[in-house]
């Protein structure tokens, strides 16, 4: 600013430059910012599958042996998503998104009905082998 | 060159050089307005091929897409590792049905544990998310089909090659 105050040339340029920088950057920074989201939430979720899966595998290979899993209440930024486990696999859907992880085929069960055992947020679940002849692997909300 | 008289008069000088400078500034700010609307899009392709190769690698898809693959390409459902090694964009001029300049995105991709018939279906995902991620930074889902092909934004629209494995 001079005397009279008024404004120079180079302050009112630069600002100007440093105003048009500085909106395609917070565009730019926001768009990264939400695909971290976004990869912390997928990234979570591939992992509780593959904790899931590698569980059944662990507790498959011993009769009797028994695990607990606590599902976490959130995957990143997301609470809606739910976990179904049946003979072929652990399924995850999240946000309209669905994952698999494989297992060892084996007949899941929650103790009442074969097949698609379903697990939700937040809750805690032990997964048993059957300790008898018949090999089941038993997931049941503690 | 003296800004103002006794009287508070501007004078002819100032007032021709305030005017020069206002028409450099409109085409200057034309100028700046173009390259920024080109670089937001080339962030937001960037961002799409990300997104997609995310979805990729952790083999965690849209439940339509994951129902089709578990029919017929289930080795799409496991993990891979995949990146993205740089995009490039080619400027093909006005295209008079668009009434829009038209640029053509490459993606050009490495995984070299990725087998070439899962290769499609990984780089018509990543295609589909950039083009999405650019429909999506300038708000214009409405003006494109349901597989944001093309792409536009204010004043040009974007088409995708196939992704180039490297």
């Amino acid at each position: 600013m001079d005397n009279n105050g008024v404004f120079s040339a180079d302050l009112i340029i630069s600002t100007l430059m440093v105003m048009i920088i500085t909106t395609g950057m917070i565009h730019m920074a926001s768009e990264r910012m939400d695909i971290a989201h976004d990869f912390d939430k997928l990234s979570k979720t591939r992992q509780l599958s593959e904790k899931i899966a590698s569980t059944i595998n662990k507790v498959d290979a011993s009769p009797g042996q028994g695990i607990y899993i606590k599902m976490p209440d959130t995957l990143g930024n997301s609470s809606n998503y739910m976990v179904s486990v049946n003979s072929s696999g652990v399924f995850i859907m999240i946000d309209g998104m669905k994952g698999k992880s494989a297992i060892y085929p084996i007949i899941i069960s929650n103790g009442v009905n074969e097949g698609p055992i379903l697990m939700y947020p937040g809750k805690t679940y032990l997964i048993q082998n059957n300790p008898g002849k018949t090999k089941i692997i038993f997931i049941n909300e503690i | 060159m003296k800004l103002m008289d006794s009287k508070g008069n501007v004078s002819i000088e100032y007032m021709l050089l305030l005017g020069i400078l206002f028409l450099m500034s409109l085409m200057i700010a034309t100028h700046i307005y173009d390259a920024n609307e080109l670089n937001i899009a080339m962030g937001a392709a960037r961002s799409g091929a990300s997104e997609g190769s995310t979805i990729n690698n952790l083999a965690i898809y849209p439940k339509n897409s994951f129902d089709i693959y578990e029919n017929e390409k289930e080795e799409l459902l496991t993990t891979r590792c995949l990146k993205i090694v740089k995009i490039e964009f080619q400027n093909q001029g006005y295209n008079p049905n668009y009434k829009r300049n038209k640029i053509q995105l490459k993606v050009y991709a490495t995984g070299p544990l990725i087998k070439p018939v899962e290769r499609n279906s990984i780089g018509d995902r990543i295609n589909y998310n950039v083009r999405k991620s650019i429909c999506k930074s300038f708000q214009t889902e409405n003006l494109s089909n349901i597989f944001y092909n093309p792409a536009f934004s204010h004043k040009y629209v974007f088409t995708t090659a196939d992704v180039r494995w490297v």
